[in-house]
């Protein structure tokens, strides 16, 4: 009995030898999987698709071309917060984010020390949606602190939304009376905007426009913050995939073969 | 107390109370029914529109259970039996490996393995040049995390199941001469089992429903499903649509579980001997 035992482990043990030994030994083949990490619901720019069972958008369709362009297979991640992808693919947990990612400004700055990002591929804005029913206006539809000041406003945590309030709203508030609830998800954000919690959401415009649009008039654009944020594609910090120069020179492709504007036509109607 | 054909209990109600109560579930089951219709609930064009959601997420979600129990119960049983021996070291592993995981949050324990999985991968340049998707495996060391988790549950309820098969069935084994080996194949572990099956099919069923916190890393199971088809309800329907989504991942989620159980009760019941059930041993 024993010596049948010590037999078998020494047979386990043998094989287990040969695949470690197999393991460190050859050589990695060349990367065939493309991982890319997002955080839905931020449609156009990503949503999950039930009916295909897979995630779609703008970024994805752009995330799928630089894929091919480098003759690898897109897998997509989904994360449940945003912070967290943020974070992971500065560790190179995932080898690029396409989620929307503001690289510019002073968020920006902040995200370039942790990880390093490709050429901008979309100019975008901050906006405001509130309930159908609510009375406030801003001027020109171009919302700023002498609206949004001393209320209460729903952001999602670790978006340039955050970082907009937290700069332009906080510190001009005398009596600190502005209330800022922030949300891991979207979802979380919207059902409470909905439920009455607060009274303004901000979120960058091309969600907004998506999320009102797909409202049934229950929800209503207030207006724009104007912040000219740059969208770029990230990566974990000093690039060592060098996936960089290749994002860069998909973006320069598809803007000069007009593929760019179809996809900007395709999904944003 | 009355026993019928198959040796089963039955209860010395009046027949008057037992419809009573029958009567009282069917008129609560109504009241239910016609309390959901108050609240718009029988869309079902948008159950129809969404089922394919549903069933991507059962799909997933039946596979991280077809994953999560098997490994669960090997854990369980190896460790289990570790708790009984008499040698110290593999004692004291089991026992460190039961305190270990029956201590911790299954939700904390999923996040805790894909933060580490994800972090180590990351920062190791030998394995992340070997590991193509990074984000798939750290969900699969979740996934271990949380089989790990159930196995430390079902290391104690095998643990029980030994102890309570008396040391004199045993040596009276022993003394009929069976050898050890023998002994505990054809002595301790069929009580044991015996013993043990209502308390696993507990476990069982209490991890098909944490497969749920899964979704906390990325997977898109049928808890994902739920939340993103809320997520976009909660842009265009109505608080109606949004309660019978969930209502439908908890219908999806008892029907797995009941599966389970049933399937449980079902074994339990072919390998039960009358009089001889746990809590009389």
């Amino acid at each position: 009995m024993t010596s049948a035992i010590a037999i078998v482990v020494a047979i386990i043990a043998f094989l287990a030898g040969l695949g470690a030994g197999y393991f460190i030994y050859s050589t990695p083949a060349a990367k065939a999987k493309l991982t890319v990490a997002t955080n839905v619901p931020f449609p156009p720019f990503e949503s999950y698709n039930d009916t295909l069972g897979r995630f779609v958008g703008f970024d994805i369709d752009i995330a799928s071309l630089i894929a091919n362009a480098t003759g690898r297979q897109l897998v997509v991640r989904n994360f449940d917060n945003f912070d967290l992808l943020l974070t992971t693919v500065g560790n190179g947990g995932v080898d690029m984010a396409a989620s929307g990612i503001t690289m510019s400004g002073t968020q920006g700055a902040k995200r370039n020390l942790t990880m390093s990002f490709s050429n901008p591929y979309y100019n975008a804005n901050q906006a405001v949606i509130t309930l159908a029913g609510d009375t406030t206006t801003c001027p020109n539809n171009v919302c700023d602190q002498s609206e949004l000041g001393n209320k209460t406003i729903g952001v999602q945590s670790g978006t340039t939304s955050e970082g907009w309030v937290d700069t332009n709203i906080k510190p001009f508030d005398p009596n600190n009376a502005t209330d800022i609830h922030r949300y891991g998800s979207v979802t979380t954000e919207l059902q409470e905007l909905k439920n009455g919690v607060y009274e303004f959401m901000i979120i960058d415009a091309g969600p907004a426009a998506n999320i009102v649009s797909g409202s049934s008039s229950t929800l209503k654009l207030l207006g724009t913050i104007i912040t000219n944020e740059l969208y770029g594609f990230a990566v974990a910090k000093g690039d060592p995939q060098s996936l960089v120069p290749s994002i860069n020179t998909v973006l320069a492709q598809i803007k000069a073969s007009g593929v760019y504007d179809q996809l900007l036509a395709k999904w944003f109607k | 107390m009355t026993n019928d054909k198959r040796g089963r209990i039955m209860l010395p109600w009046p027949a008057a109370r037992r419809i009573a109560v029958n009567a009282g579930i069917v008129i609560g089951a109504l009241a239910t029914v016609y309390f959901l219709g108050t609240l718009g609930l029988y869309n079902l064009g948008f159950v129809a529109k969404n089922f394919p959601a549903f069933l991507h997420g059962a799909e997933y979600t039946l596979g991280l259970i077809a994953i999560v129990i098997p490994i669960g119960f090997g854990a369980g049983f190896a460790f289990g039996w570790g708790r009984t021996s008499h040698r110290w070291l593999l004692h004291s592993v089991s026992t460190a490996y039961v305190e270990f995981f029956r201590s911790m949050p299954p939700l904390v324990l999923v996040v805790f393995a894909w933060l580490i999985t994800t972090l180590v991968v990351a920062k190791n340049p030998f394995l992340s040049a070997r590991i193509e998707d990074v984000g798939g495996f750290a969900i699969s060391m979740s996934v271990v995390a949380l089989s790990l988790h159930s196995g430390s549950y079902q290391a104690e309820i095998i643990r029980a199941g030994i102890n309570s098969v008396p040391a004199g069935q045993h040596e009276a084994a022993t003394a009929i001469g069976l050898r050890r080996g023998q002994s505990v194949r054809y002595v301790v572990l069929p009580q044991m089992f015996r013993i043990s099956l209502p308390a696993l099919g507990n476990e069982f069923a209490s991890v098909i429903k944490d497969t749920s916190l899964i979704s906390a890393v990325g997977a898109v199971d049928l808890m994902f499903q739920g939340t993103n088809l809320a997520s976009l309800t909660a842009v265009s329907g109505h608080l109606g649509d949004l309660t019978l989504i969930w209502l439908i991942v908890a219908f999806i989620y008892l029907l797995m579980t009941l599966l389970v159980s049933r399937t449980l009760q079902g074994i339990e019941r072919r390998y039960r001997v009358p009089g001889l059930e746990a809590a009389q041993l």
